[in-house]
């Protein structure tokens, strides 16, 4: 009779700790590798919210979400440092990462979390980045975690899981970003390598003043160029866009 | 007596080594935009692959009901 929860606690933890066991095993994983454990762990998260087929989630649905949280917030930070490795800046996301990972720290202190990818990001310093590493601390205070200085209740587990989520969404939104805007560059040195019949010093408005090309490499907004430029858009001759490839 | 030196095949020989010269450069620079070409088709490959796979890790985050 007293076995039976023991089992259960440990078949649960085994199964959270399996796809982390995997990561850390794995570190360099390829996207592939990537998106299949972001399809099991999207699985998971789909049972879980599933109140059919969710009876794990109701015997003790906030330590499950935090362990799907841990393990999302690992697949985010593997993510961030992928893209960090292909040049990205990552600032952003690293800062909520920092948060989420204290977050779930404070809900377990002994949290997967904080031995997986989500640590490198936090001890990752900046120093590549530009506006970041002035306004944001990069001090060992980033990644040293704060202890809980008493057990959690749950209301206020359910509010510091609450923080984890958005803080992990927010993380993913910074990351989005910073895939759009290495999308733009490469998409403008293609632009700069695609031919000389492009016009690459001058900024070129287009006949109907509402998209520019600018051909020295930086991503600029339509907008922004548009007012930029109000005197040379009615002398300038109306040049075709190069085709972006 | 002066002879003169024979410069045809100096001329000709020059020549040759200079079409070979231009003609490695073009190879060269060719073969490195198609280099350049694939890394960056790759890099977009891979920046749209993590792209699909943070927006659907969000939409199921997002699902999670915490209440």
């Amino acid at each position: 009779m007293t076995l039976k929860p023991i089992f259960v606690a440990v078949l649960t933890g085994s199964l959270l700790i399996q796809p982390l066991a995997v990561l850390a095993a794995d570190p360099g994983a390829s996207a592939l590798s990537g998106t299949d454990q972001s399809a099991a762990i999207i699985q998971s998260a789909h049972s879980a919210s599933n109140p059919a087929d969710a009876k794990t989630a109701k015997q003790d649905p906030l330590s499950v979400i935090e362990g799907k949280l841990s393990i999302s917030l690992s697949i985010v930070a593997k993510k961030a440092l992928k893209l960090k490795a292909e040049g990205a800046d990552i600032s952003e996301a690293r800062k909520y990462i920092i948060e989420a990972r204290q977050d779930l720290y404070l809900v377990d202190p002994s949290s997967v979390a904080t031995s997986t990818a989500s640590s490198t990001v936090a001890e990752s310093s900046e120093a590549s980045s530009t506006a970041a590493t002035s306004t944001e601390a990069t001090s060992t205070s980033d990644f040293i975690l704060k202890k809980p200085l008493k057990p959690l209740t749950v209301a206020e587990t359910r509010d510091t899981l609450k923080k984890a989520q958005k803080a992990i969404l927010e993380a993913i939104d910074a990351l989005r970003k910073a895939i759009e805007v290495e999308q733009e560059k490469l998409i403008a040195d293609s632009d700069d390598s695609s031919g000389d019949t492009s016009t690459p010093a001058a900024t070129t408005t287009v006949s109907s003043d509402t998209s520019t090309t600018t051909g020295s490499g930086a991503s600029s907004t339509p907008d922004d160029s548009a007012s930029s430029t109000p005197a040379t858009s009615s002398t300038a001759p109306a040049i075709p866009t190069p085709v972006q490839q | 007596m002066n002879t003169k030196k024979p410069v045809g095949p100096l001329i000709i020989s020059g020549t040759v080594l200079l079409v070979l010269l231009f003609g490695a450069i073009y190879f060269w620079v060719r073969e490195q935009k198609l280099i350049d070409d694939a890394q960056r088709t790759s890099n977009e490959a891979s920046l749209q692959s993590t792209d699909t796979d943070l927006s659907e890790l969000q939409h199921e985050l997002q699902k999670i009901d915490i209440n």
